[in-house]
């Protein structure tokens, strides 16, 4: 009988294969086929994504995969947006860059999230890499243009900087002259987040007139209207544009100025911007209206007539950010112009008055799930809704994605028959059976965490707030919810036995974020204690936890899976548990 | 008595384990508290809905608006020290301090609604003409931050401290006193703290309520005695 024999690959085939695989999951099941397999994927991983820059350690990292060319870390938790986590609580990517610097020499990428980055991580960046391209620094903070001046003087191959939404110690807005004249690289420059008044225009003109590969570019709020002609017929090839302050003395030639370079852009499919809006000067964009996937109007300061105006033009739109001056009527028009949206977010204008500014509830957005086929991501900031508007939001676009609606005051009931939203959110996780991520708000009971338990099968991340009843609540979605990734609870009234009772489900999770709920500290060092691979972060701001009985609730909770132990790095309020049940400073 | 049930909040387990009285006290105050407080399943909560709640109740309510009181109190002092720091040591019902409310005087939430730092500021429609005086108000409302200048008399350097994370003078001071190395006592005995408002004037910060200091300061001084 002859017996089938099975010839491996050399590992150059096997290497060439697994450079076609490059989503991680696919490479992470790769590795776990065979030793071999897993060798060999290794020496040929060229991007890691790390959800939790505590989760491992930067020598892991490089001992595990040396030839790394790209990579994305996250630092703080989701909450942090919302000045929920203290200033100094961690996040610091100069160890990162440290270690990566002379083990990585052609580290091409850096990917970074809600991390503290300083100028001397980015002088060091600039130093270390020669071939380095792409710095995408996403709701970062801790460094200044200095910083930013050496990453352009250094970086001789940088194709992209994207800055957006961090926070930059703006000293001056020269650090664009340090771009040498030799670079024409560029292909993404994102700086809509600096303030500086003095950036440095013609620096800038000159830049992006010698990048002829530039794609997109997204400018500051000192950048005037009166200027964006000149930069859009610079670089009449761009895809994606933010403009800057869109408002200017009232001349005729501006006007037609600019009508002229938008038309000339036969390219660009997104728009971002908008500051300071001068109606009078929309217009201008309507010749690029028809072509336009993304418009991003949600710091535009212009009323429903002016958006729909906007809006009715823009036939292919495919993602709406907007502020709630779109009001209902304006979300109605939205329905019947843009079949093909699929993303929408609405942000709130007004967001700590009492009384509502605008006429937006939750008809707008039931206009929108029956107009759109295509919705797949919401996020909508209102002050009513209904039950009866959820089921049929729900009904029209099981497709949801992400669903994310906040509700203005917290514990607001159905305003119609006063009851909670329990049924409204069942019936949005009941639908939409592919729902990854959601957000809650409104009056909640513990029956919504059951629902949610039940139905949301493929949900990754949840936020919770001023909801729940009871511990079953909490207990529902650690027991129910399989692909549960990210938990981030405030204000609830879960305690101890949910947490204990599923401690082994937080493993399987990347984190868990508790504050102003009920569980007490001797449960946290319990957790601590008996979760090796947990770190299980107390935090609090106003006294030691210890210096209390161990019974009191802590201020504030972070809990995630880690392989690397308590982190070194922790500031004075913030205390972990380890094995020994000794806490950790 | 009001303002008890108020703040009697439905979320707080111990309102669970039916202290009578309150309990359906709250019921009938404040609509929003009482589903919250047992909604569907049996057990301790009950099924308040058909606790005697009557019609005319049912109002939206505004819970936040009941607890804001205490920045409206007259003799503000003490109330600052209480909600200093989001301790809920204020309301005489919550008997465990340590039961965290995380609001901020006179701010409401810490937090909430969940909008980005850089979304809070009021947003200015612009005018026409006049483009330097755009330009001015662009740059003034430019920082996508909500920080403002903080100069120390006899100290050349200015620094820059982040508002929308303070919610009472309490926590403003501290925050002031470790910048710039100021121990309390020195701080009793030598400084003031002064701010410039937006039509220029300097003022003394002890002279008006967190909520006026915020809503109408440019920068803050702090001047020695």
């Amino acid at each position: 009988m002859q017996k089938k024999r099975a010839y491996s690959f050399p590992d150059e085939v096997l290497e060439h294969v697994f450079s076609f695989i490059q989503s991680d999951k696919d490479r992470n099941a790769v590795s776990v086929v065979c030793k071999s397999w897993y060798e060999i994927e290794r020496w040929c991983r060229r991007k890691v994504f790390i959800g939790n820059c505590y989760a491992v350690s930067p020598k892991m990292v490089i001992k595990r995969f040396p030839e790394v060319r790209s990579i994305e870390l996250k630092g703080k938790p989701h909450f942090a947006d919302f000045n929920l986590v203290p200033d100094g609580w961690g996040g610091y990517v100069l160890p990162w860059i440290g270690e990566m610097a002379g083990a990585y020499p052609w580290l091409e990428e850096i990917r970074l999230k809600r991390m503290v980055v300083t100028d001397e991580s980015l002088e060091l960046i600039a130093k270390s890499f020669k071939n380095f391209k792409v710095l995408v620094l996403f709701s970062c903070e801790g460094f200044s243009t200095d910083g930013l001046a050496a990453i352009a003087a250094g970086c001789k191959n940088l194709s992209e900087l994207d800055l957006r939404e961090s926070e930059v110690d703006d000293l001056s807005g020269h650090w664009l002259t340090h771009f040498p004249e030799t670079c024409t690289s560029l292909v993404s420059l994102n700086i809509s987040c600096l303030g500086s008044d003095e950036v440095s225009f013609s620096a800038l003109e000159r830049l992006v007139g010698r990048c002829p590969n530039l794609r997109s570019l997204r400018l500051n709020r000192a950048v005037s209207l009166d200027k964006i002609a000149n930069i859009l017929c610079l670089a009449p090839q761009l895809v994606d544009f933010g403009t800057g302050n869109y408002t200017t003395e009232l001349r005729p030639d501006v006007l037609s100025n600019l009508t002229a370079a938008f038309s000339s852009c036969k390219e660009l499919k997104s728009l971002s911007g908008f500051w300071d809006v001068v109606p009078a000067y929309l217009p201008a964009l309507y010749s690029v209206c028809s072509r336009l996937t993304s418009l991003n109007l949600s710091y535009a300061t212009i009323h429903s007539p002016e958006i729909i105006k906007l809006v009715s033009h823009c036939s292919s739109l495919q993602c709406l950010l907007v502020l709630d001056y779109i009001e209902d009527s304006g979300l109605e028009a939205l329905a019947s112009s843009c079949k093909d949206l699929q993303e929408l977010r609405v942000f709130p204008s007004d967001p700590f008055g009492v009384e509502p500014n605008v006429s937006l509830t939750e008809k707008g957005l039931v206009s929108v799930s029956l107009g759109c086929p295509k919705l797949q991501s919401v996020l909508y900031f209102c002050r009513r809704m209904t039950n009866a508007a959820l089921v049929t939001i729900a009904q029209n676009c099981p497709n949801f994605t992400h669903f994310r609606l906040c509700i203005i005051e917290p514990k607001t009931a159905d305003y119609m028959t006063l009851e909670p939203l329990d049924v409204g959110f069942g019936a949005i996780v009941e639908h939409c059976k592919d729902l990854r991520r959601l957000s809650l708000s409104g009056l909640l009971t513990d029956r919504v965490f059951e629902y949610i338990g039940t139905y949301a099968k493929k949900l990754e991340m949840l936020s919770v707030a001023f909801a729940g009843d009871s511990d079953l609540g909490l207990h529902h979605v650690l027991s129910g919810c399989e692909s549960l990734r990210k938990l981030e609870i405030r204000d609830c009234p879960f305690g101890d036995k949910a947490l204990l009772a599923n401690a082994a489900k937080l493993e399987t999770m990347r984190s868990l974020w508790m504050s102003s709920c009920t569980v007490s500290f001797g449960a946290c060092k319990l957790l601590g204690q008996k979760m090796h691979r947990l770190n299980v972060e107390v935090i609090d701001e106003t006294e030691p936890p210890c210096s209390r009985p161990k019974s009191c609730p802590v201020d504030k909770l972070y809990v995630y899976r880690s392989i690397s132990g308590p982190r070194s790095d922790m500031p004075p309020f913030v205390w972990t548990m380890d094995e020994e049940g000794t806490i950790l400073h | 008595m009001e303002l008890h049930l108020g703040l009697a909040l439905p979320t707080n387990p111990f309102f669970q384990l039916k202290q009578g009285p309150f309990y359906t006290n709250v019921n009938t105050s404040n609509g929003s508290c009482s589903s919250g407080g047992g909604g569907g399943g049996g057990g301790a909560g009950g099924s308040n809905k058909r606790r005697g709640f009557d019609e005319e109740t049912r109002v939206v309510p505004k819970t936040l608006r009941l607890l804001l009181w205490n920045s409206d109190q007259p003799d503000g002092e003490d109330d600052r020290n209480d909600l200093g720091n989001g301790n809920s040591s204020s309301s005489a019902i919550l008997k465990y301090p340590s039961l965290p409310l995380s609001w901020n005087d006179g701010e409401g939430l810490v937090g909430w609604p969940p909008v980005k730092a850089w979304r809070k500021k009021p947003r200015r429609h612009a005018h026409n003409g006049r483009a330097n005086n755009n330009r001015m108000a662009a740059a003034a409302a430019a920082s996508n931050s909500t920080y403002v200048k903080v100069k120390m008399e006899g100290n050349a350097i200015a620094r820059k401290i982040d508002l929308s994370v303070h919610g009472s003078f309490e926590s403003l001071t501290s925050t002031l006193m470790r910048m710039f190395d100021i121990s309390e006592e020195h701080w009793q005995r030598s400084f003031k703290l002064a701010y410039q408002d937006r039509q220029g004037d300097w003022l003394l910060a002890e002279d008006v309520p967190w909520r006026t200091f915020i809503r109408s300061l440019k920068c803050i001084k702090l001047i020695r005695r």
